[in-house]
Formats: C-alpha cells, sequence, structure tokens
C-alpha cells in the first residue's frame, strides 16, 4: 500500500459513520441556539435596513423643510444662507470624540 | 402515507437537505445534525478532547455550520464540512494548549507492531492507533486527515512554523501506518 492508498484509507475511517447518536437532547440544544442565532441576526438586519430609511428619510425630510423655510424667508425678504456643511462635520467629529473618551474613562 | 411523511428526511441528500435547511425546514436541519454530530464528536476525541469538551465544541460546530448552510455546495458530507468547522474551533479553543504540546520535542515511543490483528473494523483500529501516538500527533494528523486541514491552515492558526507542523504529521502517519497495517511505508 502506498502512501496515497493509506492516506485514503486513513480519510475514510475518519469519516466513517459514528456509533454514538447525538442525544435528542443535543439535538435540541443545536436548534435552539441555531434558531435564536438567525432571529438576532433577522432582528440586526431589520434594524440596520430601519436605521438606514430612517437616516435617508430624514435627510429627504431635512432637505424639504429646509427648502421651505428657505422659501418662507425669502418671501419675508430675509436673505438666508445656507450653513456650511465643514461645521456640521466638525459637530459630529466633536460628538465622536466625546463617545469615544466617555467609553476609555469607563473602561479605565 | 405517514410513516413516510414522518422519515422523508432520512432519504434525502444532504444537499437536498442543506437546501430546505436553508429556507427553514427545521426537520432538514435537524437531521442534518443527527447525521454529523457523532462523527464530528468521534473527531475531537480523536484530536484529544475530553467528552465535554468535544459535546461543546460540537454543538458550536453544528450551530456555525446551520447558520452558514446556504454556503454548502455538497461537494462533499455535510459531516466532513462540519468536522472542517470543529476542527478549526477546536484549534481556536485550545490554542494556547495545542502551541505548547506541538512546541514541545518529540518523543519516540517503541511502537511495536500492530495494535492487534489488522481487522475488518478499521475504526477501532484507528482509534488505538490515534490512542498510541503523541498528543502533537494524533492533533496534527486528526486535523489534517480528519478535518481535512492543510498544514499551511494549521500553522496559521495556531502561529507555529509550518516544518512543526509537517514533522509532526509525518511521524503520525508513519507510526499509524506501522500501528494498522504492520508496515511502513519505507518497507
Amino acid at each position: 500500500m502506498n502512501d496515497t492508498e493509506f492516506e485514503a484509507l486513513l480519510g475514510g475511517a475518519y469519516a466513517e459513520p459514528s456509533r454514538r447518536t447525538p442525544s435528542p437532547q443535543m439535538v435540541g440544544e443545536i436548534m435552539a441556539r441555531a434558531d435564536r442565532r438567525r432571529r438576532s441576526r433577522r432582528l440586526v438586519l431589520a434594524m440596520a435596513t430601519l436605521a438606514g430609511g430612517a437616516i435617508v428619510a430624514a435627510a429627504v425630510t431635512a432637505t424639504g423643510a429646509a427648502g421651505l423655510v428657505s422659501r418662507a424667508l425669502a418671501h419675508l425678504g430675509a436673505e438666508p444662507t445656507l450653513l456650511s456643511p465643514s461645521l456640521c462635520v466638525g459637530v459630529g467629529v466633536f460628538l465622536i470624540l466625546l463617545v469615544a473618551a466617555r467609553n476609555e474613562i469607563r473602561e479605565f | 402515507m405517514a410513516s413516510t411523511q414522518t422519515h422523508w428526511p432520512s432519504a434525502l441528500t444532504d444537499l437536498e437537505l442543506a437546501r430546505l435547511s436553508a429556507r427553514g425546514e427545521r426537520a432538514a436541519s435537524e437531521e442534518l445534525v443527527r447525521r454529523a454530530a457523532g462523527v464530528v464528536g468521534d473527531l475531537l476525541r480523536r484530536m484529544g478532547a475530553g467528552d465535554a469538551l468535544a459535546d461543546d465544541v460540537t454543538q458550536d460546530a453544528m450551530v456555525t455550520a446551520l447558520g452558514a448552510i446556504s454556503g454548502f455546495r455538497g461537494e462533499a458530507a455535510f459531516a466532513t464540512w462540519a468536522m472542517r468547522i470543529a476542527g478549526r474551533l477546536y484549534l481556536k479553543r485550545r490554542r494556547k494548549e495545542a502551541r505548547y504540546e506541538l512546541m514541545a520535542e518529540p518523543v519516540d515511543a517503541e511502537l511495536g507492531g500492530p495494535s492487534e490483528e489488522v481487522s475488518s473494523a478499521l475504526r477501532l483500529d484507528l482509534n488505538r492507533a490515534l490512542a498510541r501516538l503523541s498528543p502533537p500527533e494524533r492533533l496534527c494528523v486528526s486535523l489534517c486527515h480528519g478535518a481535512g486541514l492543510t498544514h499551511d491552515e494549521i500553522a496559521a492558526d495556531l502561529s507555529l512554523p509550518l516544518g512543526t507542523v509537517k514533522s509532526h504529521v509525518t511521524r503520525g502517519l508513519k507510526k499509524l501506518r506501522i500501528l494498522m497495517i504492520g508496515s511502513s511505508a519505507d518497507e
């Protein structure tokens, strides 16, 4: 018997059906865990979809609202100027840093 | 008819069951678990896991396999696929001890001849022969020829030199050959 034949024999021996059948309790536990995992995956996916949709909806609403306000102000004779987006980005970064610092302090 | 309905999953192939399982058919998932859990547990015990650890890792492997069931292509049996997952999970669990064992100097024990007469019950022979290997040899041979991991994968998972893994596999195979069929490749 050469090496290849022996290794094939060995692979077959490892894959032979087991004499131990899994207990119904074990099968039940595996199924329960798999179900929990599947449900939590669905929940995360649903929440991510919801969050994504909410962000898009908020952006569309905010744009519409800003247009309305802008037109109303123009109607009143005022000259609205657009806020620089860099200011919003700056506030966002500041808030992220604040949260990161809070987490670090909590860990410490 | 009722009995056909009760036993329908056992008549299906692993791939058919996997497709049904991916669609959320619970009976198909249960049948896959019943088909694979025993052989996965056997593999883990052959690697050196105790009963409790083997059961624990078997459960983890089955849950992981069912979670990724849509990726099962049926190129090999579901049990073979699950054995590979179990091998990696076992390595992850026992990374520290396995590294320590594998880095230890190999011990050349006196093997003698085949454990018993070469019998048709190869599984029994394999278990007996594996019991006479050193723990690192048993682990490496089982990961390689049982779980189907490559030498590179084992070395990477344990952060060990490739040569160390290869030498344990080679030594283990040589001993197994003598123990199981009573001859070495050189003869």
